[in-house]
């Protein structure tokens, strides 16, 4: 890439530099002179409403705003001169006419931009003598989210808030009515938001317009303290400041705000989830329960019992298997795998999501996917049956920033509509399963066209030729279908000039547990006595165990539970094992059956290193006060020396782990240059599922609000829910099954009653559940990921 | 820069505890050295003083003072509080003159934020009038304690009932008799009250009558004379390289006095002498703190007179607290008003020292700021400290009734000391 | 008989007579004190729930402590006191008992009070009380001789060793007591320090040594001491009223023992008067103003008395 062209200019005297089309409120920050500012933000487009940021610039006859005017050769600015610093004590002044005196109730006052901003550069003395505007209680104060707090009077209608919504988010659900001084912030007739990334027009509110509705009047900022720590419970792996109070209870999550380009927002998971690790769901105590004795312990007092268990477990190594799922550490996952392999020599390392095309992902492309600046910087976005802002809303940041900011090119390939399709250019149906056959088919149409492709399909095809820059980016459904898949898209990439691939997992650290336990993990000298033939998915090890070959399970992760498929099997399979050691952050069935239970420590509260789907290797420091026991990775640490193993230090397992990622890399360059992978691309099959056939469905289940039972467990997700089945509007005519109608699902041998909502947004023959809406029991079929169930719908009736 | 007075068997003297009669043989075979404790706790020792006596007899060879019994890290406090929110913690250092504590610290503030000049002439002329209220009701609670620490009994209710008068115009202004808190960064709390001009003048009338009787009972004792007369000598030149001050030194033949030195807060604009005393003996001190008696009061009489007119704050509104009936009804007051309550302002980096004379000595406070609203490090600068380190010095070979007489003309305060 | 002497003993004027006439005069010692000082002072009876209180306080006996004798001081103390009342001269001129040579046994059983301070602060094992006492017996030397010459001074000019005898003698030859007015002075300051009280309280320092002699003492004992010191205060005012102020006695009994009273009180307010205004004498100070001032002014009364008795006859 070429060197941007620098300019040359003086600010308050001193002299600098900037690259062209830096604006100076950013070239004025870098060299520490803080200029104020309300309606731009770094993330957004510049607009220059509030007229804060006035500066002098010399031989210009007007004041102009610093956010808007970038760099210029020569420049010479004032941002200290008297008429700059009357003209902000004048607009202060206007701003605080009409603005209430909420600052003892209001619950931004000490976080407060406003409040900042005017105390620093006003008059500090009010001239106002008139009454202030009040939106009544009409138009002013309707909930207008079920967690956020909005009192229009505070509004200085900077627009942040229906920028956010419109570049950031994407929902469109926010915008300014009325004009003038009766100009208010509102959604459209005055419904209801629902947003997957809720919570961000509240982060950037420069006042307390919208705040964060869940911690209203608990506490003020000042006595809460930020500990930075990263979400694991989406693959983008997003960086927060989880607060605490004086206490030490977790208060809120907010997003971190410094260089990096995932800071400034979070999805609504990652924000409002604060209370889903806390009360009584909690596992705080480990048990011990065997035939002889039921007790239970501290973790952080008895290691004994722990160990016990460990050693009964390596006794017989051929017969134990060990499973864990995705929302663990970097470094936890890498103790697992080795205490598996060099302290209980088992074969079998199983990951609880079932990822069977991540392995190959990651041994082909780690270290070369796209980050966020290739997805920034494309012209051309391609989502292959990726709901983004169902699983992973802060990659779909990305790709709106992409198109709402930058004006890329968007394309959406998949059996439904998600929400980035609505400001994508066109959307191609391809039935759920067959990705792979629609990379393939994009591949062929690239050389040589054929006629009985649609529109749509034409339209990909020359927009892939005349790109530039490329990023495409698949979700879980593809990742599901296999290796598969990886190869096609490999295949793809490679035609295609400059253009990069990302694969969306669903869950948490999918990647880094993967890569540092999965059983892809092939670091020389480890296990070379054991053999490799050992279970790769859960079904194998249930078939295992239910023939017996299996008689201990460890099982690390949290909320595992929820992870098994077909639960009630598990359970009568759990009871023929002679060891059953849980360490898990919640209570379950899985954990009181469990004959030791081991307490962990949750999502907030974890310590180590997450990589995200992007690449990025985020640190949680695992600060917050009031966590349960140590972290993981220093009790796996422990553990390990207590059974043999070498002392290890913590900080060094940190960066054992950081070494291990960067070999994983460098392999996979070596294997780019491996040709023959990509030509065996065509000749795999099809595995596409038949939807519709005989009244059968494909059920394509994943939510993002469900994501294990993260949601449930917490009071102010739940609120989100989306509790019924959505159908095709022509299936469900065919079908005689009309809007808000109660159906019965036929899975397997179970059926389920679920309410119905028809849409056009989803394909004939395919359906989509929201997991929420079921029972425990229920949801137990949807324990895997990414591969669609087939059901049957019978309508009519309650269940 | 320490004398060579200083002994060499202070190691012999550690920790010791209070019911230890040690007796230990001297470098002299055939005295025998006795360690007394005057404890903490104890009637004479201003505050908690913990003296640890090594006697021949009655005869004194040793004294050890040890402090820190009433420390409660006001120092560090102050790292963790904003400038506004630490003056109160400065009435509780001298807790016997709380106020020229508070205009120390408080004009060592001003001068870091650049304000000194700009502190209206009102609020500068009040500040100087209740300092030196404030200075003649802390020389009274000297004399009193003095006075009963020699056995006298009866001057002290005397001059305690003195003492109310003044505490009661404290109490009539600011609303706090002892820790008044009045002066605040940028001027006072609020403007005077019109009753308490009377109550002053009152003072005056009977406070003129009393000062020749206090007068008489210092100089016109035959017995109080030979108790202090030759008593604890201090040389001006150890004085000086104790970093003596205030009464102390000026007992000891030096003419300095913040107040005439580097004059502050409108001084220099009063007509007043600075008693000075050649002998450095406890006499000496005595008479000096009388006579500052005097001039204090003729300063409150030339304060009296002429007050002027005008506000009591300085007109900023980024460090003044706005009325506060004003923030119930105006937004830029009440966001000031939140600001610099839960924050404070902001304050230029930079390191002051700044002295002024309290009734003990010279009292000031160091501050280094690093920008922001805390201070970086804020260090006080206290007499009481100084003038106690001179006690070792000054009382080798007098006997234990002179120790406490010349604890009490050094006049220490423990708060000032330990902090 | 007995019945007699046990009621004159025990009961008037023996030891409840005194023992409540101690109360009254510390009394009026703590009120008028209080009122010199501008307070209002304690009601009329706080002594005597003092004494209850101090009674029913616990005892401490140190560690060091030497318990026969810390414990029998303080009765010794009490005990020399309440002795040496029956050989004074009340409000007749004849005292309950007396005998040849009386004014030494008195003067000497006031004595003892002195001496069991001296010896309760000794054996206190703590080392206030032993700098208390070693101060108490220092001043003791200073202040016994010129008391001595004062009361010598008036027995030799009334000729006789007997208490008794010289009241009746001065009762006989009005106003010849006015020859011994330097004695009386004197007398009263050597009583001030025999009580220990200011200027002369240096053993009791407060603000110096706690509380000198009887800092170990607590409870009962502490009680017994402050009896003593009470009882010393009114036998005291009645040797010196007795020796110097020998007029009133052909009055009667009971105009007679208002006179005596009244008598007393005037010793007494002299005393507290004293105390109030003046400060503390350091003890080499006082050893000097004993020896310099005191002794000289009690010889010269000694001359004074030679003089006139020459005159006489």
């Amino acid at each position: 890439m070429a060197d941007i062209a620098k300019v040359r200019l003086t600010i308050d005297g001193i002299s600098t530099e900037a690259e062209k089309g830096v604006l100076l409120v950013e070239a004025a920050r870098r060299i520490g002179i803080k200029i104020p500012v309300f309606c731009s933000h770094s993330k957004l487009l510049p607009l220059g409403a509030c007229r804060i940021c006035l500066v002098e610039i010399e031989k210009a006859p007007k004041l102009v705003t610093a956010c808007t005017t970038p760099v210029g050769e020569g420049m010479v600015v004032f941002t200290r001169s008297a008429r700059v610093v009357k003209a902000r004590q004048g607009i202060v002044e206007f701003l605080l006419a009409n603005h209430p005196l909420d600052c003892p109730i209001c619950d931004q006052g000490g976080e407060c931009e406003l409040q900042d901003v005017c105390f620093e550069f006003g008059r500090g003395k009010s001239r106002f003598e008139d009454i202030k505007r009040n939106f009544d209680n009409k138009y002013g104060r309707i909930k207008l989210s079920p967690v956020l707090s909005w009192v229009n009077n505070r509004c200085i209608h900077c627009e942040r808030c229906t920028r956010v919504c419109h570049q950031v988010v994407g929902e469109d659900h926010i915008g300014m009515l009325n004009r003038g001084d009766k100009a208010m912030i509102s959604t459209f007739q005055f419904t209801q938001m629902t947003c997957e990334l809720c919570g961000n027009c509240a982060e950037v509110c420069p006042t307390g317009t919208i705040t964060n509705g869940t911690v209203k009047y608990k506490d003020r900022v000042w006595n809460l303290t930020p500990n930075p720590s990263v979400c694991l419970l989406c693959s983008s792996s997003c960086a927060t400041r989880v607060w605490t109070d004086l206490k030490g209870k977790v208060t809120r999550v907010t997003a971190p705000k410094d260089e990096q380009d995932c800071c400034d927002f979070l999805c609504a998971k990652g924000r409002f989830s604060f209370d889903a690790d806390q009360g009584e769901q909690r596992l705080r105590e480990g048990t011990k329960i065997t035939s002889e004795v039921a007790e239970t312990f501290q973790q952080s007092e008895s290691l004994q019992p722990t160990v016990q268990a460990f050693k009964a477990l390596a006794k017989d190594s051929g017969s134990t298997a060990v499973i864990y799922n995705s929302r663990i550490a970097n470094e936890e996952a890498y103790l697992v795998g080795r205490i598996a392999r060099t302290v209980l020599k088992t074969p079998h390392v199983v990951p609880l999501e079932n990822h069977e095309g991540l392995t190959s992902y990651l041994d082909r492309f780690s270290g070369r996917q796209s980050t966020s600046k290739d997805i920034l910087s494309a012209d051309l976005i391609l989502l292959v049956d990726a709901p983004l802002a169902r699983e992973t809303p802060m990659i779909g940041y990305f790709v709106t920033r992409a198109v709402r900011q930058k004006g890329a090119a968007l394309y959406t390939v998949g059996p439904e509509k998600t929400r980035h399709s609505s400001m994508g250019l066109a959307h191609h149906w391809n039935a759920p399963g067959a990705s792979k056959d629609f990379v393939l088919s994009l591949i062929e149409a690239l050389q040589s066209r054929k006629s009985d492709a649609s529109a749509e399909f034409n339209k990909i095809v020359d927009a892939v030729q005349g790109s530039r820059q490329m990023v495409i980016i698949a979700g879980s459904r593809p990742l599901a279908e296999g290796p598969a898949f990886i190869r096609a898209i490999e295949s793809l990439s490679s035609k295609v000039a400059n253009s990069k691939v990302l694969m969306v997992p669903e869950g948490g650290n999918t990647l880094g547990a993967m890569l540092m336990a999965g059983s892809g993990m092939r670091v020389p000298g480890w296990g070379s006595n054991v053999s490799q033939n050992g279970c790769s998915v859960q079904e194998d090890v249930l078939g295992a165990i239910e023939k017996g070959s299996i008689k201990n399970v460890l099982l690390i992760g949290e909320d595992l539970q929820e992870g098994l498929i077909n639960w009630p099997r598990w359970k009568t399979a759990f009871a023929k094992l002679a060891n059953l050691v849980v360490f898990d952050a919640f209570r379950s069935e899985l954990t009181s059956l469990a004959t030791l239970a081991v307490p962990v420590r949750s999502f907030h509260e974890f310590e180590g290193s997450v990589l995200s789907a992007l690449g990025e290797w985020k640190i949680a420091r695992g600060s917050i006060p009031g966590a349960v026991g140590q972290s993981m990775s220093r009790l796996l640490l422990k553990l390990e020396s207590e059974l043999g193993g070498a002392e290890q230090s913590f900080a060094s397992v940190t960066s054992e782990v950081k070494k291990l990622y960067q070999w994983h890399v460098s392999r996979a360059t070596e294997a780019v240059e491996d040709k023959k992978s990509a030509d065996s691309a065509g000749k795999d099959k099809s595995t596409g599922g038949n939807p519709g056939k005989d009244g059968v469905f494909l059920l394509i289940g994943n939510d993002l609000y469900h994501s294990g039972a993260m949601t449930l467990r917490g009071a102010h997700l739940g609120q989100f829910l989306n509790r019924s089945l959505l159908m095709n509007s022509a299936d469900a005519e065919k079908m005689k099954i009309s809007n808000d109608a109660r159906v019965q699902l036929k899975i397997g041998s179970d059926k389920v009653s679920v309410a119905v909502r028809t849409t056009d947004d989803i394909m004939s023959g395919c359906c989509f559940l929201a997991l929420n809406s079921l029972s425990p029991d229920e949801r137990r079929w949807f324990g895997g990921i990414g591969k669609p169930l087939t059901a049957v719908i019978i309508s009519g009736g309650a269940a | 820069m320490i004398s060579e007075k200083i002994p060499t068997s202070v190691d012999k003297f550690k920790a010791i505890s209070s019911d230890n009669i040690s007796v230990q043989e001297s470098d002299d075979p055939g005295d025998r050295i006795v360690t007394l404790n005057m404890g903490p706790s104890h009637p004479a020792t201003h505050g908690v003083l913990r003296l640890v006596l090594s006697i021949d007899g009655e005869v004194i060879t040793e004294v050890v003072p040890h402090i820190g019994y009433l420390h409660t890290g006001m120092e560090k406090l102050g790292e963790y509080m904003s400038y506004h929110q630490f003056i109160p913690i400065t009435d509780r250092m001298d807790y016997l003159a709380p106020m020229l504590m508070n205009l120390g610290y408080i004009l060592g503030v001003e001068k870091l934020l650049g304000i000194t000049d700009e502190i209206p002439a009102r609020a500068q002329w009040l500040r100087v009038l209740y300092s030196e209220l404030m200075r003649i009701s802390s020389h009274l609670i000297w004399l009193g304690t003095s006075a009963i620490d020699l056995g006298a009994m009866s001057p002290i209710f005397y001059a305690l009932q003195d003492r109310e008068q003044i505490m009661n115009i404290f109490e009539e202004t600011c609303g706090a008799r002892l820790t008044s808190t009045y002066f605040r960064i940028g001027g006072l709390r609020e403007d005077i009250p019109d009753t308490v001009i009377p109550m002053i003048e009152k003072f005056l009338k009977d406070f003129a009558i009393r000062l020749d009787e206090y007068q008489n009972l210092v100089t016109g004792n035959p017995i109080l004379i030979n108790r202090l007369k030759g008593i604890g000598c201090l040389s001006k030149e150890t004085a000086l390289s104790y970093c003596c001050s205030g009464p102390v030194l000026r007992a000891s033949g030096v003419n300095y006095d913040v107040r005439k030195a580097r004059p502050y807060s409108g001084y220099e604009k009063f007509k007043f002498n600075i008693p000075v005393y050649q002998e450095g003996d406890s006499y000496a001190r005595f008479l000096v703190r009388m006579d500052e008696m005097r001039e204090s009061a003729t300063i409150v009489r030339q304060a009296i007179d002429a007050i002027p007119a005008g506000p009591v704050k300085i007109d900023r509104t980024d460090i003044i607290l706005p009325d506060k009936h004003r923030t119930q009804g105006n937004m830029e007051e009440l966001i000031n008003h939140f600001i610099l309550s839960c924050r404070g302002f902001n304050a230029p980096v930079g390191e002051v020292f700044s002295t002024i004379e309290s009734s003990k000595g010279e009292f000031g406070v160091y501050l280094v700021s690093t920008g922001g609203e805390k201070p970086y490090r804020l260090r006080v600068h206290s007499p009481s400290f100084l003038n106690l380190s001179v006690l070792p010095a000054i009382s080798r070979g007098s006997l234990i009734a002179d120790i406490v007489a010349i604890i009490g003309s050094l006049d220490i305060v423990l708060g000032e000391i330990d902090r | 008989m007995i019945l007699h002497d046990v009621f004159t003993l025990l009961i008037f004027p023996g030891c409840l007579f005194l023992l409540f006439l101690g109360l009254v005069f510390q009394f009026i010692d703590r009120k008028l004190h209080a009122r010199l000082q501008n307070r209002k002072g304690p009601p009329w009876f706080q002594p005597l729930p003092d004494l209850l209180k101090l009674l029913g306080k616990e005892e401490i006996i140190p560690e060091g402590a030497n318990p026969v004798m810390f414990q029998l001081m303080p009765i010794f103390a009490v005990t020399g006191v309440i002795a040496s009342f029956f050989y004074i001269p009340l409000w007749n001129s004849q005292a309950t008992y007396s005998f040849y040579g009386d004014v030494i046994v008195v003067i000497y059983l006031l004595t003892i009070p002195t001496f069991t301070f001296f010896l309760g602060g000794w054996y206190s094992s703590s080392l206030y009380s032993m700098i208390g006492a070693m101060r108490s017996q220092t001043q003791f030397f200073s202040y016994e001789v010129p008391l001595f010459m004062s009361v010598l001074a008036s027995a030799m000019l009334a000729d006789t060793w007997s208490l008794s005898e010289m009241t009746k003698w001065y009762s006989n030859h009005p106003f010849y007591w006015m020859f011994n007015l330097i004695g009386f002075f004197v007398a009263v300051v050597a009583l001030l320090g025999k009580l220990e009280k200011v200027p002369f309280d240096t053993p009791d320092a407060e603000t110096e040594i706690v509380a000198g002699t009887f800092t170990e003492y607590s409870g009962r004992l502490y009680a017994f001491f402050r009896v003593a010191l009470d009882i010393e205060l009114v036998v005291g005012a009645a040797l010196i009223v007795a020796v110097f102020l020998p007029f009133g006695f052909d009055l009667g009994p009971f105009p007679g023992f208002f006179v005596w009273l009244a008598k007393i009180t005037f010793v007494v307010a002299i005393l507290t008067v004293a105390r109030s205004i003046f400060a503390r004498m350091r003890i080499d100070q006082m050893i000097e103003f004993c020896w310099i001032y005191l002794a000289p002014a009690a010889f010269c009364q000694i001359l004074l008395s030679l003089v006139v008795k020459g005159a006489l006859h």
